[in-house]
């Protein structure tokens, strides 16, 4: 027979669709379990329905192929004929989904890839975020670190200057431009007389000046040269008595050196001021009293002569009417003269007559209220008394003491003229361990120029021949002279009083009587 | 169901469908060797995309490769054969009775030979699917590492 024969064609046919058949299942296997073990992969989603294609191609073409030889083997090869056209057909289908499939996975792959980037990029967005809000936090924390720090240093800060504020016995002040109070601590309010801040604030410090001039020098100098030191001022509290600040004061000026606001400090003087008043009386007083005793000794001595001779030569013109009268008038000016002179020497505490005894206040504040209230009456002045039942016994000379409290009483009646209330009070400050007592008048008032010489001899407000001003420094010296001393106060700063009308306070402050001396008794 | 019987009726009697054009006997071989066509053209074009964007690295995707290629040849000896199926003349296949007796008559020209040789497509598509069997047991192997040591790890 001649050709070549094609049994090895058929011999590898048919062995090799059966080794497609099992090893397409093999990739299947493998691939499917690739599958589930990333299922979102694309690649391995790609691979497996490739391998699905070829498992189907492998069955379509190999079993056809091997059905073809059975069918060949059992002689229906007519079978073949009907089935050869489905399984080329099939393995068509399957070439083309192939192709399709690998084609279409190209742009999956692209989208994939591009998703793949764009995941990428929004990981390492996300880093970075992660990073930026990792230091944003870290920086925030940082933040609130230093500001809960810097906001503890404030605190410190403010507390401190808080408590220094309001702590402070020294007035502290706060005004804007126009020089109206826009904050002030609690002794600057006190001081001024009121109960809150509310009343003070907004209110001019101009207000509180007593002599408008002051102010103007004060604000001028601030203006001028930004501030001012040590400046003495008398202000006016609320309720009107006065009150002697020292003003220290710094302005804040803007870029253009415009004074925007200015604060200060005020310590008040008023204690200070009056010790030295007081101080600076005494020592006046006591150089007057030295005058008032020489000038009363050298006169005392002629004037006994002028008196002693007067008296003599009334005796001797007994008859001769016109004589006699001009020796009266002689006699009556030199008595004047004489109680001038003694009321200077007891102004000097030089008077020899001296009864020392223990003094009753009270007994002798009623002693002298029963001697003057008729005269009292006659004007309609009426006397309130205020006494505390234990005081204690004073010790001195009564009759001097007596003349002090005639004294202010004819003053404050004086003061009064007609109609009025004299208030009179006595109490046993223990603290101080004085006795207190108090006279005062619903009279005008007395100002603050004649305050200053109230107690100066010879200083009268009265007219021409009904005083001769020697009462109070009479007074001052006889106080004095027992160990306590006297104050007036115009209008007085003890509220109660003001409530009942009463203008001016004469404050007498008397030693208790001491053991020591409860023994002893002199003249 | 009616409406299915309907459609699918051409298939099982295609001489009866006298409303459709009937289209002759080379169509079938044209659309498979087309359909060869683009079948090597599709293995070619993945070993393009694997080679260019390679998804990973190691003797797996050397064997898919190297499995794609001997798909791409597989199909590029169907496309010469089944044109030799048709060029070859009757009587160059000597067929007898007893099929497992078929032989190629002479004279055995360089295109009777070449037909004899490209019969035997089966060392190309079996190799094909051997190389891609063995990847794909590789790429199982390396992913399944992949999976354990991320797991160890705590990776994502």
């Amino acid at each position: 027979m001649n050709g070549f024969p094609l049994l090895s064609v058929y011999v590898v046919d048919f062995l090799g669709s059966s080794l497609m058949i099992v090893l397409s299942l093999t990739a299947f296997h493998y691939v499917n379990h690739l599958r589930k073990l990333e299922p979102r992969n694309v690649l391995w989603n790609y691979l497996f329905w490739l391998c699905l294609m070829l498992v189907t191609f492998a069955l379509s073409r190999s079993l056809g192929h091997i059905l073809k030889y059975i069918f060949i083997f059992m002689d229906i090869k007519h079978l073949w004929h009907h089935l050869a056209p489905f399984s080329g057909g099939w393995n068509t289908m399957t070439f083309v989904a192939v192709s399709a499939l690998t084609f279409y996975y190209s742009n999956v792959r692209k989208v994939m890839a591009q998703v793949r980037e764009d995941a990428k990029q929004i990981a390492s967005a996300n880093a970075r975020l992660k990073e930026a809000h990792a230091a944003l936090r870290q920086l925030n924390l940082s933040l609130e670190h230093r500001v809960e720090k810097r906001t503890r240093e404030l605190k410190r800060s403010e507390q401190k200057f808080r408590r220094l504020f309001e702590g402070s016995k020294d007035v502290i002040f706060f005004c804007n431009a126009e020089g109206e109070i826009t904050d002030i601590n609690d002794s600057g309010v006190h001081l001024l007389g009121f109960k809150s801040k509310n009343e003070v604030l907004n209110t001019s410090l101009k207000e509180f000046f007593d002599d408008e001039e002051d102010w103007e020098v004060f604000f001028r100098n601030l203006l001028a040269h930004g501030d001012i030191s040590e400046f003495e001022a008398r202000l006016r509290r609320s309720d009107g008595s006065l009150l002697y600040l020292m003003l220290t004061a710094t302005a804040l000026k803007d870029s253009k050196s415009n004074m925007v606001s200015f604060e200060g400090i005020a310590k008040d003087i008023t204690h200070f001021k009056e010790v030295t008043d007081t101080l600076i009386r005494s020592e006046k007083m006591a150089s007057v009293g030295q005058l008032a005793a020489g000038v009363a000794h050298e006169i005392n001595t002629p004037l006994g002569i002028i008196l002693g001779y007067a008296q003599l030569m009334e005796e001797d013109f007994e008859d001769d009417e016109e004589v006699l009268d001009t020796l009266k008038t002689i006699e009556k000016q030199a008595k004047i003269c004489r109680k001038v002179v003694a009321d200077l020497l007891k102004f000097s505490r030089q008077s020899i007559e001296r009864i020392l005894a223990p003094i009753d206040i009270r007994q002798s504040i009623e002693e002298v209220i029963s001697v003057m209230d008729h005269s009292l009456s006659m004007d309609q002045i009426y006397v309130e008394l205020d006494m505390a039942k234990d005081l204690p016994p004073a010790f001195g000379d009564k009759e001097k003491i007596r003349q002090v409290f005639v004294n202010l009483i004819n003053n404050a009646a004086q003061a009064i003229g007609k109609d009025g209330k004299i208030f009179i009070g006595a109490d046993f400050d223990r603290e101080n361990d004085m006795i207190e007592i108090y006279l005062g008048d619903s009279g005008p008032g007395i100002s603050q120029d004649v305050m200053k010489k109230i107690f100066d001899p010879f200083f009268t407000t009265k007219g021409v021949g009904k005083g001769t001003g020697l009462g109070l420094s009479v007074s001052f010296g006889i106080i004095k002279d027992h160990g306590g001393h006297i104050d007036v106060q115009s209008p007085p700063k003890d509220q109660k009083l003001l409530e009942k009308g009463v203008n001016t306070v004469f404050y007498i402050y008397l030693p208790p009587m001491k053991d020591e001396e409860s023994g002893q008794s002199e003249s | 169901m009616p409406v299915l019987f309907v459609l699918f009726l051409p298939l099982f009697f295609p001489s009866r469908a006298a409303a459709v054009q009937i289209h002759g006997p080379p169509e079938g071989l044209y659309v498979h060797q087309m359909a060869h066509c683009i079948f090597a053209a599709a293995m070619i074009f993945l070993i393009y995309l694997l080679s260019k964007y390679p998804p990973g690295k190691g003797t797996a995707w050397k064997y898919l490769k190297i499995s794609l290629f001997f798909f791409f040849m597989w199909n590029i000896n169907a496309l010469i054969v089944h044109s030799l199926d048709v060029r070859l003349p009757d009587d160059a296949l000597f067929k007898t009775a007893d099929f497992w007796k078929n032989r190629l008559n002479p004279p055995l020209t360089l295109e009777r030979w070449v037909y004899f040789v490209t019969k035997h497509d089966h060392f190309w598509c079996v190799t094909a699917m051997f190389f891609l069997v063995i990847s794909l047991r590789s790429l199982c192997r390396d992913t399944e590492q992949k999976l354990t040591m991320r797991k160890e790890t705590g990776k994502p």
